[in-house]
């Protein structure tokens, strides 16, 4: 305004102008200023508002956040089967008064009266399992009243290898209470898989769920052969044909659950980081070498060089085979100083990595001098892969259960896996992909709430959507009942909203800084703004003139 | 194209393992060359009969696990890349046994079945780059050509129309090469470095060589005689020429400990042969060496008219009671002959004046006393357009007209320009391949920083199927090893030069002028329009001489202005 000191002065009458006319073209220049103010503040700014905005899909905020008020509960129905169906109804409302405190599992009972002679036929509690009465519906859990379970077993109560707990006339419900909540639902465990995603830092996994691999839709299953001197031992084994015999069918029980790629591979001097100590021949103890098991996370260190893979992002289950040679076995691993490992075998595992075995060629190999080397040395399969599977179960989530006094289980079949351990499995997979969903939903819509400069493209819009919607499905099928489908959802869930949260579009513009922009936008804007801020103030002066002009004519 | 027959000759050899289906060959071969340089050779073969199928590379045993996995999800049948440092002279060292341009190179043919090869390749170098740490991430479909001549299958084929939109090439000639890249390289072996031959490749003795080339090689073999079934075969190798004099040696004499650091402790036990090759052809008829320990075996091998002879060490036949140290020592001092070039080499060079346009010479010697057939491919990055009129091929000042020419124009930042031209060039001549260019200029993101070299431009190569097997060492189509191209006479040895890379600087614009420019932009749009709506929405009008003079009441009309409207109204 100062570099126009002369337009600086307020209207005047001009000598030879009517008046009339100078208040004519005053109105016009009055409208050209309101013109400028429209043309460049009505109109242009919040156009350059809307054409240099960051693209951002509309998102569901509020059923975002109502994920949070919603609960977790997981129905299931449990039927009692009795002989005498009023007991069955008394053992229904006591097991019920204890499951109403359980914040997690919604159970219905749901008492039957069983036909005497259906038991009375079964020769064996075998027979019972593959009667008609034990095929149940996923999560589901039959409770089947067999008067002579003594003769099968000195337990009170039997679990099965499918969805059937077998108990004994005179067992206590506070038993069977036990039974179902230590083993069957496992709901501390959940619970503490829910506490610990939410608020990491307030509380820890238990042993299963520090073991337990962190979902995912594949995994990567790695048998590793560890040779470190192949001039003296020669291994001439089959391991592709002895992962087929082992492993898969194992591993074809879980596929519901994930994918699972089994891969073997081969290697030759790698030695063991750490030097194993040598224990002198002693009366009753032949010599031999040791390995504490505090030294063991150094072993994975070397090895780990050789075992990842380049093209596949998913988790990888390891599980090595270590032949030491001849000069450095038999070769043991020591829990604590002098006590061998638990019922001698040669084994370890590392949580969420996978297990190491230690095999030790035989005794008789090695002291016969008449045998070259490399010597060579045969597989002890069913060890190997017997301990691999112990240990991939302990990885996939199938925890070891507390004993519970009078309680036993069915061996495992050939399979390697129970229906209701796999229920259970469905349940703990269920729980940490909805909670994951939702916590990341969440992050991500205060992520966006807080960070102006992220895009959110179509595509990433519609993986937030499915992922709430799939959310909101899972609950609701988890209040149905209806185990499967209630994974499926959880599942899409999850990797709906992973695809999400992790998409690199997300972060297309978040390294634009702002000084940048405004160094390109105001060399423009401040001096073409000033002047049409500056006449807003004529405007307003003309307008308020012009009412007061009028109220005066009508006074007059 | 052919399935060529493949008869081993380790068929003999009953196999160290029986339930595993692969063997694997460590093999040096050493040559004195005539410029009085060492060229060392390491070639590591694998041979896999892996089952055919989705679940090929799962299950590994010698094969590394980690390339076969690269390989078998990126659907490759074959799959080559090497790493160099250094310029293969092939006026003055013949030619090598395997052909590598300086940098990155990498060829690939991918299976028929294959979709979307664009994006699988560009998967594919971003494996390989992290498998092997180099840059080859920065390979994508803007840098890769699909020659259509040059780069046919090495392996086995199973039907004979052969697609070129399947195969991909791509170099990176700015590609340095070091110890980081060995390291890994080394990791693909099965006895790693720990023993056999790769215990002499280390890092401090390969680095400080005039020319280092790591190599790794899948291709698809046949299993055996009658070509049902299909091996893979892994071959990995280095190569290496030292300059004795520049290393401090003072004379000629070279020993494994002078080129290694050491002496070799024995083989990998998990090879099947482990052979060291001394070619002492030059010795009947430059100054002669001595070779101590004596070899295990004398080959002479006759190879396309020419007769080269050869001391062979049987690693495995040996006693190991100390490290073997092969020294080679000149009874005189080593007389020069004058140099006597390879039938065919090549050089290239840029010629032009200013920032505008310029031309690309290449010039190809034929020492031959016929003449000879070639293929010259030309990879030309996008950024600068080469002009396909301007192609001249003269030849001993008579221009010669191509017998075919395939020409694919780049595109910007998406298709590099690729040139391949079938020539017939005659005897003992010099052809001058001649094409123009011109420099542009790029985005403002494009420019590398101050501080830079130019812009590389890849090697051109120059395919060509000898006569005759003078200076030639490459190995048989059919065999993988340096054993079975001794007497493996055929009618013609292919043979690919390439030639240097060249650096260009391109103009290069000041920087800051955007901002510049939108600053001047915006004050002068400013500056216009401060007059212009001064003018449309006030009036200049004359005042009173009495009614403001004086600083005093200027401000004081200034401040009190609200108040002057209201005494207009009256």
């Amino acid at each position: 305004m100062s570099s126009h000191p002369s337009t600086t002065e307020e209207i005047k009458t001009v000598g030879d102008l009517p008046v009339e006319k100078i208040d004519k073209t005053e109105d016009y220049r009055i409208y050209a200023a309101i013109s400028y103010f429209v043309i460049l503040i009505v109109i242009g700014l919040p156009l350059w508002w809307k054409t240099t905005e960051v693209y951002r899909v509309p998102l569901p905020y509020t059923r975002i956040a109502a994920l949070n008020e919603s609960d977790f509960v997981l129905v299931t129905n449990v039927t009692i089967a009795s002989l005498d169906i009023d007991r069955g109804k008394q053992l229904a409302s006591d097991l019920d008064n204890f499951f109403k405190t359980s914040k997690l599992f919604k159970v219905h009972f749901v008492v039957t009266q069983v036909q005497k002679q259906i038991l009375a036929s079964a020769q064996s509690i075998q027979a019972l399992e593959l009667s008609s009465v034990s095929r149940r519906q996923a999560g589901d859990i039959l409770l089947l009243e067999v008067p002579g379970l003594p003769r099968f077993t000195p337990s009170q109560v039997l679990v099965g290898r499918r969805r059937i707990v077998y108990f004994a006339t005179d067992t206590s419900s506070v038993k069977l209470t036990e039974v179902l909540q230590q083993w069957l639902f496992q709901e501390e465990t959940l619970q503490r898989m829910i506490s610990s995603m939410v608020s990491p830092t307030k509380s820890e996994l238990d042993l299963a769920g520090r073991r337990r691999m962190p979902t995912a839709s594949a995994y990567d299953v790695m048998v590793t052969i560890v040779n470190p001197d192949p001039e003296k031992v020669q291994l001439n084994w089959d391991l592709q044909e002895a992962i087929e015999n082992f492993l898969s069918p194992f591993l074809r029980n879980l596929a519901p659950l994930a994918d699972y790629n089994v891969k073997s591979q081969w290697l030759y001097f790698v030695p063991l980081q750490v030097q194993p100590k040598l224990v002198p021949e002693q009366p009753g103890i032949r010599k031999h070498f040791a390995l504490s098991e505090e030294l063991l996370p150094h072993i994975i260190t070397p090895l780990e060089k050789k075992l990842a893979s380049h093209v596949s992002q998913n988790p990888c289950l390891n599980f090595v085979v270590y032949v030491p040679p001849c000069s450095e076995s038999p070769l043991y691993i020591y829990r604590q100083e002098g006590v061998i490992l638990r019922g001698g075998v040669n084994a370890f595992l590392s949580p969420r990595w996978g297990g190491i075995i230690i095999h030790n060629p035989p005794q008789d190999i090695c002291d016969n001098t008449t045998v070259v080397e490399p010597k060579p040395v045969e597989a002890d399969w069913s060890k190997i892969m017997g301990t691999f599977l112990a240990q991939l179960r302990l990885l996939v989530g199938v925890p070891e259960l507390d004993d519970i006094p009078r309680v036993s289980m069915l061996p495992l079949a050939a399979s390697g896996m129970r229906q209701w351990e796999l229920d259970s499995l469905y349940r703990v997979r269920i729980m940490e992909q909805l909670t994951s969903a939702m916590l990341t939903l969440q992050s991500l819509s205060q992520l966006l709430g807080e960070i102006s400069n992220i895009v959110i493209d179509d595509e990433v819009g519609d993986s937030i959507q499915e992922a709430v919607s799939a959310v909101e499905r899972g609950i609701e099928l988890l209040h149905q009942g209806n185990l499967l489908a209630a994974f499926e959802a959880s599942k899409q869930a999850f990797l709906s909203a992973e695809a999400a949260f992790t998409d690199p579009s997300l972060l297309a513009l978040l390294y634009f800084p702002d000084d940048q922009k405004y160094a390109v936008y105001i060399p423009l804007f401040l001096p073409v703004m000033i002047p049409v801020l500056m006449s807003l103030k004529n405007i307003y002066l003309w307008a308020a003139s012009k009412v007061r002009h009028k109220g005066k004519e009508k006074v007059d | 194209m052919v399935c060529f027959i493949l008869v081993p000759f380790w068929i003999l050899n009953v196999g160290q393992c029986l339930v595993q289906k692969d063997r694997f060959d460590e093999e040096l071969l050493l040559k004195p060359l005539p410029s009085g340089h060492v060229y060392a050779y390491f070639q590591f073969t694998t041979v896999w009969d892996a089952p055919s199928g989705p679940q090929m590379f799962q299950h590994c045993h010698l094969f590394p696990r980690a390339l076969g996995e690269v390989a078998g999800r990126h659907n490759v049948q074959e799959l080559h890349v090497t790493l160099t440092e250094g310029l293969w002279r092939y006026e003055y060292w013949g030619f090598p046994v395997s052909d590598a341009a300086p940098g990155a190179e990498l060829w690939t043919w991918f299976r028929n079945d294959t979709k979307d090869v664009d994006n699988i390749w560009k998967k594919l170098t971003g494996a390989l780059s992290g498998l092997l740490c180099a840059s080859l991430n920065f390979i994508g479909t803007p840098n890769s050509l699909s020659p259509e001549y040059s780069f046919r299958p090495t392996g086995v084929v199973k039907n004979s129309n052969l697609n070129s939109s399947f195969v991909r090439y791509a170099t990176l000639p700015r590609e340095i090469v070091c110890t980081e890249n060995l390291t890994p390289w080394k990791k693909l072996l099965p006895c790693d470095s720990k023993k056999g031959f790769a215990s002499l490749l280390n890092a401090g003795h390969i680095h400080n060589t005039n020319y280092h080339s790591l190599g790794l090689h899948i291709r698809p073999v046949c299993k055996d005689a009658k070509c049902t079934e299909v091996s893979i075969e892994l071959r990995q190798t280095v190569s290496l020429v030292y300059d004795m004099m520049i290393l401090g040696f003072q004379n000629q004499d070279w020993s494994l400990r002078k080129l290694f650091g050491l002496g070799l402790s024995g083989p990998c036990p998990l090879a099947t042969s482990s052979f060291i090759y001394v070619d002492v052809t030059s010795n009947e008829t430059g100054t002669p060496y001595q070779l101590q320990p004596e070899p295990t075996e004398v080959i002479t091998s006759i190879r396309g008219g020419y007769e080269s002879k050869f001391k062979v060490y049987n690693i495995q036949k040996m006693s190991f009671t100390h490290m073997l140290n092969i020294v080679a020592t000149y009874s005189t001092p080593k007389v020069y002959a004058v140099n006597v070039p390879p039938v065919l080499y090549a050089s290239r060079y840029i010629v032009g004046y200013g920032q505008e346009r310029g031309g690309i010479v290449t010039k190809i010697h034929n020492n031959h006393w016929k003449h000879l057939d070639i293929i010259y491919l030309e990879n030309i990055p996008w950024f600068l357009p080469i002009y396909l009129h301007t192609l001249r091929v003269v030849a001993g000042g008579k221009e010669i007209t191509p017998i075919l020419k395939k020409y694919v124009p780049g595109k910007e930042r998406s298709r590099p320009y690729s040139l391949e031209v079938l020539l017939r060039i005659p005897a003992r001549s010099v052809t001058e391949i001649y094409i123009e260019f011109d420099y542009v200029f790029l985005k403002w993101q494009e420019y590398p920083p101050d501080a830079n070299h130019g812009f590389y431009i890849g090697s051109a190569i120059i395919s060509a199927y000898l006569p005759v097997g003078k200076n030639y060492m490459g190995l048989p189509q059919a065999g993988p090893t340096i054993y079975s191209s001794f007497n493996a006479s055929r009618e013609g040895f292919l043979l690919q030069l390439r030639t240097e890379s060249l650096i260009i600087t391109l103009p290069t614009p000041d920087f800051s002028m955007p901002y510049n420019v939108i600053c001047l932009a915006c004050t002068v749009v400013a500056l216009a329009f401060g007059p212009l709506h001064n003018i449309t929405t006030k009036r200049l009008c004359m005042k009173d001489g009495n009614s403001c003079n004086g600083l005093l009441i200027r401000l004081k009309s200034m401040l009190f202005k609200g108040r002057k409207p209201q005494a207009q109204a009256h």
